[in-house]
């Protein structure tokens, strides 16, 4: 007697989505020992939208996280200036304001977003990798990899705060005043909430990985992104090219850490 | 108890200690379900696979398993080294596919025993419990 055959588009989808050798022939010898063509479809929708559920709702979060932060600006700025002064800029602005999740224009709290992590890992996985070049065992070990991009990322997001809020101040000699109160105590302030805004992405970011949802780098990219994309009057058709580079730079770089970030958590 | 106790190593006026303790409870810490597949494979043995170990928690818990839920929990597992894993040949009742049987590494049995003495230990201090289910 032949034995019966479960659903053949449900077990399709679960070879072609779920990617679990053991998990499809576990429904299949459930279902030849008697288990319902309904349980066989509630089994495959449970594998295939569980793991993608969890992941779909922090990218929502990520992206509410984004769109709230950016309409949060940094205390001492001059909003109503600071958005003539960002409407009369084009170019890579507009790209790295996309990135930022549209918060760069209006110098948000996510202003840096998660580019300095994304910088740091880029430039300490490229070194691993010159380290490793026929000598493997020279490769730092995933440990130092994600200590050192911990560290960069945190001075480089220093750095480019103090340069943003500077950037701001200089500002005030073309007309009204857009920091209303220059000097050390608003420099400061100014890159403490930016640095922590950036670190808080960060955290957001490993935590994410680590709890397996997905890649949090990417995640978090993501987000800003389609934020990004959604706010302000789009990107110019010639820069394009410079945003895809971008987007596929921090792919590359996210997936390459993200090895180092699991086998550190290990 | 101790462990948190002021002035003691990893206690809470030690902030490298705090933060160390932190990264590696996350590294270690697991979701009651994820207790509940480890717990399972430990007393399947030899005979762990997804279909057991669902089976087991849905006799003891009397709710519906989703085995994608079991394989993700057990992949997770897997990550933290609490379980190792290896395929059997493939099968005609299994459509030709392998089935993939999982032990429980020593590190993984002893954070089974680490979780039931702690939950022993809050259990006997709580007055409600005592006396079997309401």
């Amino acid at each position: 007697m032949n034995s019966p055959s479960p659903p053949a588009l449900a077990t399709w989808l679960l070879q072609t989505f779920a990617g679990n050798e053991a998990l499809v022939g576990d429904l299949v010898e459930q279902f030849r020992l008697g288990r319902s063509a309904a349980w066989f479809w509630r089994q495959t929708f449970g594998a295939l939208l569980l793991p993608k559920a969890s992941a779909a709702l922090a990218l929502a979060g990520l992206v509410a996280v984004f769109a709230i932060g950016r309409r949060v600006s940094i205390p001492g700025v001059n909003a109503f200036r600071l958005r003539t002064l960002a409407t009369g800029t084009g170019g890579s602005f507009r790209v790295y304001d996309i990135m930022s999740g549209g918060g760069l224009g209006p110098v948000s709290v996510l202003a840096l977003a998660i580019h300095p992590y994304v910088t740091s890992a880029t430039v300490v996985e490229l070194v691993a990798a010159l380290c490793a070049i026929g000598r493997p065992a020279y490769r730092p070990t995933p440990r130092r990899i994600v200590q050192w991009t911990r560290g960069l990322a945190i001075l480089i997001a220093v750095i480019q705060a103090l340069g943003l809020t500077l950037f701001l101040e200089r500002q005030n000699l073309d007309g009204p005043l857009l920091v209303s109160d220059p000097g050390w105590s608003f420099r400061i302030s100014a890159v403490g909430l930016l640095t922590l805004g950036s670190g808080l992405l960060m955290w957001v970011s490993d935590r994410l990985t680590a709890a397996r949802v997905g890649n949090g780098l990417l995640m978090v990219f993501t987000a800003g992104l389609l934020v990004g994309l959604a706010s302000g009057h789009g990107v110019a058709p010639a820069l394009l090219p410079v945003l895809a580079a971008n987007v596929i730079i921090a792919a590359l770089t996210a997936r390459a850490y993200r090895r180092d970030l699991c086998a550190f958590g290990r | 108890m101790s462990a948190l106790a002021p002035g003691t190593p990893g206690g809470l006026t030690n902030r490298r200690a705090l933060f160390i303790n932190s990264e590696q409870m996350s590294r270690g810490a697991f979701s009651h379900f994820e207790l509940l597949v480890l717990t399972a494979a430990v007393r399947l043995g030899d005979d762990a696979y997804g279909v057991t170990i669902a089976n087991e928690i849905e006799s003891h818990s009397g709710r519906a398993v989703l085995l994608g839920s079991v394989y993700a929990a057990l992949e997770r597992l897997h990550d933290k080294g609490f379980v190792t894993s290896k395929l059997d040949d493939p099968t005609p009742e299994r459509g030709g596919r392998a089935k993939r049987y999982f032990r429980v590494t020593a590190a993984g049995l002893r954070h089974v025993r680490e979780a039931q003495r702690v939950l022993t230990a809050l259990w006997n201090r709580v007055p409600q419990l005592k006396g079997g289910p309401a």
